[in-house]
């Protein structure tokens, strides 16, 4: 019976193989144990993309400050992407301008991977003519905000996208 | 017969008196309710008007903190980047950063005051064209007035034909040394708020050492 109601535990052993040429011999390595609470029970996750350190700093600490969500950072197009992999972010809050790869072009990657496909991604913009936003809708994004980042918009606006109904 | 009459009409008189009694006895008390129901309302209303005014108040105060918050976040991130400075190449790094991310401006200008001269010469630009704004004379247009008075002048000023929003001397050691100046902001920001004076001058008085250096 799982005495952690939304946890999900468990532990792994290692056998490590131990001799020298045809002697081997199995040896238990110490096990490891691991746990990570349920979705459900985690603060939701926010990726903030951007290769400007203000804006990352700015955007970080109105939703530290006014929030609880989780910040997760990236500097480029092509870390956001590994990084939205590998951190499962609730929003992802991408810049567009940016080195290796832009915002329209990670937002682009990111539908084609089914891991991330679903994650919502809104574009932080210095750029709100018509133009860019429909390009940035053509690519895959939800949403977009533009710079200088208003607080209160901000706040609003993540959490339209991350309150649970 | 007669009496017998008169004692019927006798007893249904006292009767009806006392259900009068009782009548007029009810009516006062519902006439005590009713005036005690209509002052009880009047207080609530009294009570409600407090109310609300002291929403309006609670309501204009909370706005004017949020305010603030964002004041004090924007200076918080523009003096975190300014800490990392060490030469003047980052210090122009650090402006163009600011300006555009926390001010909302991607056309500025950084100049360094030639006391030899006379003269300010351009050291840093964004979105503006470097040519036109190459060499202004001191105590000449806006530029040259913030760099000899070193007043600040947010807003356009009359008959300025380079379309200024801001502009801000750069001090150091209580000298002035250059001006920062900022052109048209984007779109979206109609107008720099107080936030961004605070922000613009506090990249003037941290300015100076690094645009000093070679």
């Amino acid at each position: 019976m799982n005495r952690f109601p939304g946890v999900q535990w468990g532990f792994y052993v290692f056998l490590r193989s131990v001799g020298v040429g045809t002697s081997h011999a199995l040896e238990r390595v110490p096990p490891k144990f691991w746990c990570e609470e349920s979705s459900e029970h985690m603060a939701k996750k926010v990726l903030i993309v951007d290769d400007s350190s203000t804006a990352l700093m700015m955007s970080q600490m109105i939703l530290t400050k006014r929030t609880k969500y989780q910040i997760v950072t990236a500097t480029d197009g092509a870390e956001a992407v590994a990084k939205a992999l590998l951190e499962r972010p609730d929003l992802i809050l991408m810049d567009v301008v940016m080195p290796k790869m832009n915002g329209f072009e990670a937002c682009s990657e990111l539908r084609k991977n089914a891991n991330t496909a679903e994650i919502p991604v809104v574009l932080v913009t210095t750029r709100g003519e018509q133009e860019c936003v429909e390009q940035g809708f053509a690519n895959g994004c939800n949403d977009y905000i533009t710079k200088p980042v208003n607080a209160q918009e901000l706040v609003t606006l993540v959490s339209s996208y991350l309150e649970v109904e | 017969m007669i009496e017998q009459q008169s004692s019927a009409a006798n007893a249904a008189m006292v009767s009806a008196y006392q259900e009068l009694v009782i009548c007029k006895a009810q009516l006062l008390s519902t006439k005590e309710t009713l005036d005690f129901s209509g002052k009880e309302r009047v207080r609530l209303e009294a009570e409600l008007d407090r109310l609300r005014r002291g929403y309006k108040y609670v309501e204009k105060h909370l706005g004017e903190l949020t305010a603030h918050l964002s004041e004090l976040e924007a200076m918080v991130v523009a003096s975190q980047q300014l800490l990392q400075m060490r030469n003047r190449a980052d210090a122009c790094k650090a402006a163009l950063d600011i300006v555009a991310n926390v001010i909302g401006s991607e056309e500025m200008a950084l100049f360094v005051v030639d006391e030899e001269q006379k003269v300010l010469n351009l050291v840093a630009a964004c979105g503006v064209d470097d040519k036109v704004l190459s060499v202004a004379k001191l105590g000449e247009g806006t530029l040259g007035k913030v760099a000899s008075t070193g007043m600040s002048c947010f807003g356009p000023a009359p008959h300025d034909a380079t379309g200024i929003t801001a502009c801000v001397p750069v001090q150091h050691d209580a000298k002035i040394v250059g001006v920062l100046a900022i052109f048209g902001l984007l779109p979206q920001k109609k107008r720099l708020v107080r936030a961004d004076h605070m922000v613009l001058s506090l990249l003037g008085a941290n300015l100076g050492s690094y645009l000093l250096q070679a």
